[in-house]
């Protein structure tokens, strides 16, 4: 077994329930190497939400809450707050995060609170069956819209940047190394940090979508469907056309909640 | 020479370590694990070049690249 795997995770949970050739274990793996690099493991506070990527921080050997659906960043918001030294990352789904919990994922963005949302697109409802989700591709079959998704989707990070957050990045789960440098940007970012990852799913995406649980495929379409964002900077609306731009896509420093909270309170809120 | 170390019980035999090797290291071994899962193995460990993109593309932290022999 990995050696970061050794360290840090939880042995007798493993291994993990993810199906063959999922991303999300590549995204864990990518994690690790950034708190391994940083030597945070003892700071870490861990929220997941519901569905397959909620299952991430349960794997690691650190404090971990596996919440309610959707509500995994008040649940970090809650805990930010009244242990200000943390460093609070939250594992979400693009349904977790966009759909359910999406009012929470706005709002948290808007006060620019300490903490690093991870959320691993896939493009569907996954853990629960296959059901079209907010991110689901515009036409795109699934278990619920069987002719066809008549919606857009949701593009995450630009909704991230227009609510306020402060660090917004996005990678697919064929980027681990770049994917590794975000996770350390955003865990030393003072505010909102917001990381979306494309990840593959052979079982419900490709199912639905694919016509075939080919992880391997999967993997290579998603990396063909994206593009760094300095190169997208230069492209036209036409060219960019189903396509979305990789890297880190905003930076910026604003005050940040806690410590206007703890300033408010005259150091109170401890 | 660099050596690749799969655990076995972890592997779940998606095949994304083979199809993201550069240089062709890695292939079916044609056995399975206890959970009927296709093992991937190490066939030309003299092409490998320690860069660690199967290690870090393994979704379940089962690849390992060490230095030396396996």
């Amino acid at each position: 077994m990995n050696e970061l795997a050794e360290k840090y995770l939880r042995k007798s949970a493993l291994p993990t329930i993810l199906c063959p050739g999922c991303g999300d274990g590549t995204v864990l793996g990518a994690f690790l190497k950034a708190v391994d690099e940083l030597g945070v493991i003892d700071q870490l506070a861990l929220v997941g939400g519901i569905g397959c990527s909620g299952w991430l921080p349960v794997y690691v050997n650190a404090d971990t809450m596996h919440t309610l659906h959707g509500r995994a960043i008040p649940f970090a918001t809650g805990l930010k707050v009244t242990d200000p030294n943390r460093k609070v990352v939250v594992f979400t789904g693009d349904g977790d995060c966009l759909a359910i919990g999406g009012n929470h994922f706005i709002h948290a963005a808007r006060r620019n609170i300490d903490m690093t949302v991870v959320m691993l697109n896939n493009g569907i409802y996954g853990m629960t069956g296959g059901q079209v989700a907010p991110t689901s591709p515009h036409e795109a079959r699934t278990q619920t819209t069987p002719y066809g998704n008549p919606e857009a989707p949701f593009d995450a990070c630009k909704l991230a940047i227009a609510a306020g957050a402060t660090y917004v990045a996005r990678w697919t789960a064929g980027h681990p190394h770049q994917m590794a440098r975000a996770f350390k940007e955003a865990l030393n970012h003072p505010g909102f940090a917001f990381i979306e990852v494309l990840v593959q799913c052979p079982t419900q995406t490709g199912r639905y979508m694919k016509g075939g649980a080919d992880p391997v495929a999967m993997l290579e379409e998603i990396r063909q469907s994206v593009v760094p964002v300095s190169k997208a900077a230069r492209m036209t609306p036409e060219e960019m056309a189903g396509k979305l731009a990789v890297g880190v896509i905003h930076k910026e420093i604003r005050p940040e909640f806690t410590a206007e909270l703890i300033a408010l309170n005259g150091g109170a809120a401890r | 020479m660099k050596a690749i170390v799969i655990d076995e019980v972890w592997c779940k035999g998606c095949g994304l370590c083979i199809a993201e090797c550069n240089h062709e290291v890695l292939g079916w071994s044609g056995r399975r694990n206890a959970k009927g899962y296709n093992l991937p193995v190490s066939i030309a460990p003299e092409k490998c070049t320690g860069c660690g993109l199967c290690e870090a593309i393994c979704p379940d932290l089962a690849l390992t690249v060490k230095e030396g022999q396996a």
